[in-house]
């Protein structure tokens, strides 16, 4: 599948790979996490959670391969004031976020199919133009990426989808 | 009852919904204590 269902400023940032849907869900309302498993080796993989909500405000993050080891994940992001840390690094921040519908946010990750560190960049915009965020981050853990866990710190409803692509 | 997570298997697209075990839901406490703890943090710099 093509890039062309992507969001805009998504598909002007991701260029001209050719990213493949892997799976696209509706969260189940009152579960507290989303877990790709199977992955067979991706160059690259994607994440974009769309309308997504959580039934009360909370936080999202993503793990790889469900590792909740803080020590591995790192991020930098703008602020008031500039901001370099591993704190509540339990998992990529993907943002955070809130009920509030017309939310678009997604992570980028690289250098999936390798034993080395990955890179990833996360993004969000709410339509409307309320915020956006930009996050660059660091994975420490060494191993193929096989499986992606969309954790939520509360539970979700039954809102919107989260799509995981990939690039082979 | 542990809250539930939802598990996709890639290769067949299978969808499951399953309880978390007990090492999964301890994680869940603490992400859940993590996030109480951050935005705290937010909101005493703010």
């Amino acid at each position: 599948m093509g890039i062309s269902i992507f969001p805009t400023a998504a598909a002007a940032a991701f260029g001209s790979d050719d990213f493949e849907l892997i799976s696209s869900v509706t969260p189940t309302a009152a579960s507290t996490s989303v877990n790709f498993t199977s992955l067979d080796p991706f160059k690259k993989l994607l994440v974009i959670c769309k309308d997504v909500e959580l039934a009360t405000t909370g936080i999202i993050r993503i793990r790889l391969n469900n590792d909740s080891n803080g020590d591995n994940y790192l991020y930098n992001y703008f602020s008031t004031s500039a901001n370099i840390n591993a704190a509540f690094g339990t998992g990529f921040q993907a943002t955070t976020t809130n009920t509030v519908s017309q939310t678009v946010r997604f992570l980028l990750i690289e250098n999936c199919d390798k034993t080395g560190v990955k890179i990833a960049t996360a993004g969000a915009a709410r339509i409307g133009s309320d915020y956006t965020q930009n996050l660059n981050q660091l994975y420490l853990g060494t191993a193929i990426i096989t499986q992606l866990n969309v954790v939520s710190s509360t539970t979700f409803t039954a809102a919107g989808t989260v799509a995981l692509y990939g690039v082979r | 009852m542990k809250p539930t997570k939802m598990v996709v298997n890639t290769q067949t697209q299978e969808i499951s919904i399953v309880e978390m075990n007990d090492e999964e839901y301890a994680q869940h406490l603490i992400d859940v204590a993590a996030w109480e703890a951050q935005q705290a943090q937010e909101l005493s710099t703010d």
